[in-house]
């Protein structure tokens, strides 16, 4: 005889909302504790930075340990640091995306800056194909062209500078943009 | 001494000094695959433009640009337009790429897509791809030679011998030099080239007009409409602009030497700074279209357009000038013809040979291989030109219908996780079907549009479909060697 109220896991109606949330609160959960995690070791490893200055023997076995358990922060927190956000991974754990590479996008400025020399030199091409007026004794759509072979590098140094802007931000520590 | 001995003499000089500097700069390094194909990946920002311009600036602007202005009229403006837009596209793809191949340590095109799709027939399919369309550039730039040195002779010498000849000396300075040989001979070539199109493209227009403006008063009054699209011919207008510039941009740098050429930059960034200043270099094209046009009403009714630049400069100035301006032809045909084998070569034996028919190879033997493969390739590019010919322009075209199809395995799947192997294959066959099928049937343009513009698109639109339908969300990059190891193993090469 049955005295539970919960009906056999088979006639279960499934409730899949209650499923995902409960699956997304475990998560938020697991990586708020391993940020934590990671704070108190990070702070630990500038404490005993702090303290390392002490010589002797322990000095050595201590920075020895100093050395494995900063190396180990570094390793959490490059994780933790990444910007596609897809890091909450335990770093004991195997995580495959990181040793994939990933094209890093342009920013949408540059995309902008280049699209000036396409909508000039191709998409309006009706409007300056002429030869009237002639302009320093070229036809018009030759002196237009030959005028943004001349505007072209301004536009995408424009973007350059944007683009340099965001290579200096530090790439993922395997160089691949995560 | 005749004319034509004087200005084959000059050519020949011309052509031997470059040989030997690109003898002198391949002869003091040890050669692996890799030093051989992109020169041990340590080309700055000079050498890098220097190959790419070297690879860029080939017979067919020298003659086949002139050529087309004589011939066709405003619809060689593309030119301007899809040089000059190729290079802004370079700007957002090219550091990227150079990234992917620094990791992975890529050499070919091919190599990127094993990477990405991890399927070894999709790589050699797109190594066919590629080697197959590079023979319509190599046999352009074959014509090319063969044009100069019918005209420096004044007809005394056939084509096809000159041809022979000349092709010899490329295949062999390919062997020993690899890719350095042919940065180094650029230089040679950009000086020359830059000389003579700017002095023949200001002096031509002097000498008959009085100026360049003038020059342009006087067709404006005699054929008004070859200055506007469609010009001499009837199809290939506006629209035609549009959809071959976009073409050629965004297919510009999917020509598998181009990849070579970027892997084998030192950072991603000269890569970057390159693409914002080439576009100055564009500056010279439109004085070959000057020399083209001039030759219109100088020299009408030539058969081949592609004959006017030499005819004109051989009517116009002395023959030791001639031999100067043809030696420089010469070697603008030389230099990417070098690349585009070496790059043929390494595509056929890497990534079509060795995984698909010999897994067990070393990459001593696919070296070899490659070496090998240049002498095919050349034959086979050989007897092509010798058996038809089109313009200069209308074979570049062609190459451009074909290799542009690469454009989405590449930009997707740089850029979009989203794209799996099925897609890009099917949009590959689907689109180089389309590009085959259309330009053997002579249907380019169609209705007003580039074949090889709408083949792409349908490619776009397959790969899309297809890559929506079967994504699995287990599809990127392979996993790559991480750093420490990479490392080691860069130190272990070193020593």
């Amino acid at each position: 005889m049955n005295l539970s109220p919960i009906p056999p896991r088979a006639n279960r109606p499934i409730n899949l909302a209650a499923i995902l949330w409960r699956v997304h609160q475990t998560r938020r959960r697991t990586s708020r504790k391993e940020e934590n995690s990671i704070r108190a070791r990070r702070s630990l490893a500038g404490r005993a930075g702090l303290g390392s200055a002490s010589g002797g023997k322990s000095r050595k076995t201590r920075s020895y340990h100093l050395s494995a358990a900063s190396s180990r922060v570094e390793q959490l927190t490059s994780r933790l640091n990444c910007p596609a956000k897809c890091c909450y991974t335990p770093a004991h754990m195997e995580h495959r995306d990181d040793q994939r590479f990933r094209a890093r996008r342009p920013s949408l400025g540059a995309i902008l800056l280049g699209l000036i020399p396409f909508t000039a030199a191709c998409f309006s091409v009706p409007l300056w194909d002429r030869v009237y007026p002639m302009v320093v004794g070229l036809p018009f759509n030759f002196f237009w062209l030959i005028l943004w072979l001349l505007l072209t590098p301004l536009c995408m140094w424009g973007a350059y500078r944007l683009e340099a802007g965001h290579a200096s931000e530090p790439r993922h520590k395997d160089g691949g943009t995560l | 001494m005749s004319a034509s001995v004087v200005a084959l003499a000059i050519i020949s000089a011309i052509v031997a000094v470059g040989s030997f500097v690109g003898f002198r700069a391949g002869s003091h390094r040890k050669m692996d695959l890799e030093q051989w194909t992109v020169g041990g990946r340590g080309f700055g920002m000079l050498l890098v433009w220097l190959l790419m311009s070297g690879e860029i600036y080939t017979t067919f602007t020298f003659l086949g640009a002139s050529g087309w202005a004589y011939s066709r009229g405003a619809p060689v403006l593309y030119i301007l337009g899809h040089t000059c837009l190729a290079y802004v596209v370079s700007f957002y793809i090219l550091p990227e790429l150079w990234e992917a191949g620094r990791r992975y340590r890529l050499q070919t095109q091919a190599d990127f897509f094993q990477v990405r799709y991890q399927n070894k027939y999709l790589t050699a399919f797109v190594a066919l791809v590629g080697v197959i369309f590079i023979v319509p550039y190599l046999q352009l730039q074959i014509t090319g030679l063969g044009i100069i040195v019918e005209v420096a002779s004044f007809g005394v010498i056939h084509r096809t011998p000159a041809m022979v000849i000349s092709f010899a000396i490329v295949a062999g300075f390919v062997f020993t030099s690899g890719i350095r040989g042919v940065a180094w001979v650029s230089v040679l070539k950009d000086f020359l080239l830059l000389f003579a199109a700017v002095f023949v493209g200001v002096a031509v227009p002097y000498i008959y007009f009085g100026g360049i403006g003038p020059m342009f008063v006087a067709i404006a009054r005699a054929k008004p409409s070859h200055l506007v699209m469609p010009g001499a011919t009837t199809d290939l207008g506006h629209a035609w602009y549009v959809s071959t510039v976009l073409l050629c941009a965004f297919g510009f740098y999917m020509w598998p030497q181009f990849f070579g050429a970027t892997f084998a930059a030192k950072s991603g960034d000269t890569l970057r700074r390159n693409a914002v200043v080439m576009p100055l270099y564009t500056l010279t094209m439109p004085f070959m279209f000057f020399v083209g046009l001039a030759a219109l009403l100088v020299l009408p009714g030539l058969a081949n357009g592609d004959l006017s630049m030499l005819t004109i400069v051989r009517k116009t100035f002395p023959p030791w000038f001639l031999g100067v301006i043809g030696g420089a032809g010469a070697l603008t045909a030389m230099v990417p013809a070098a690349t585009q084998m070496l790059t043929a070569a390494s595509l056929f034996s890497k990534n079509l040979c060795r995984p698909i028919l010999a897994p067990g190879m070393t990459d001593r033997q696919v070296g070899k291989l490659a070496k090998i493969t240049v002498l095919a390739i050349t034959c086979a590019a050989l007897c092509s030109t010798i058996l038809n010919s089109t313009t200069l322009v209308g074979l570049l075209l062609m190459g451009y219908g074909g290799v542009a199809q690469f454009l989405p395995g590449v930009m997707l799947g740089l850029y979009s996780k989203r794209t799996t192997m099925p897609g890009v294959f099917a949009g590959l066959v689907t689109g180089v079907l389309i590009a085959v099928l259309l330009m053997l049937g002579k249907h380019d343009p169609i209705m007003g549009l580039n074949a090889g513009f709408i083949a792409l698109c349908f490619n776009f639109a397959v790969t899309g479909l297809v890559s929506l339908l079967t994504y699995t969300g287990d599809s990127g990059f392979a996993p790559f060697v991480s750093s420490p190891a990479l490392q080691s193993r860069d130190n272990q090469e070193a020593t």
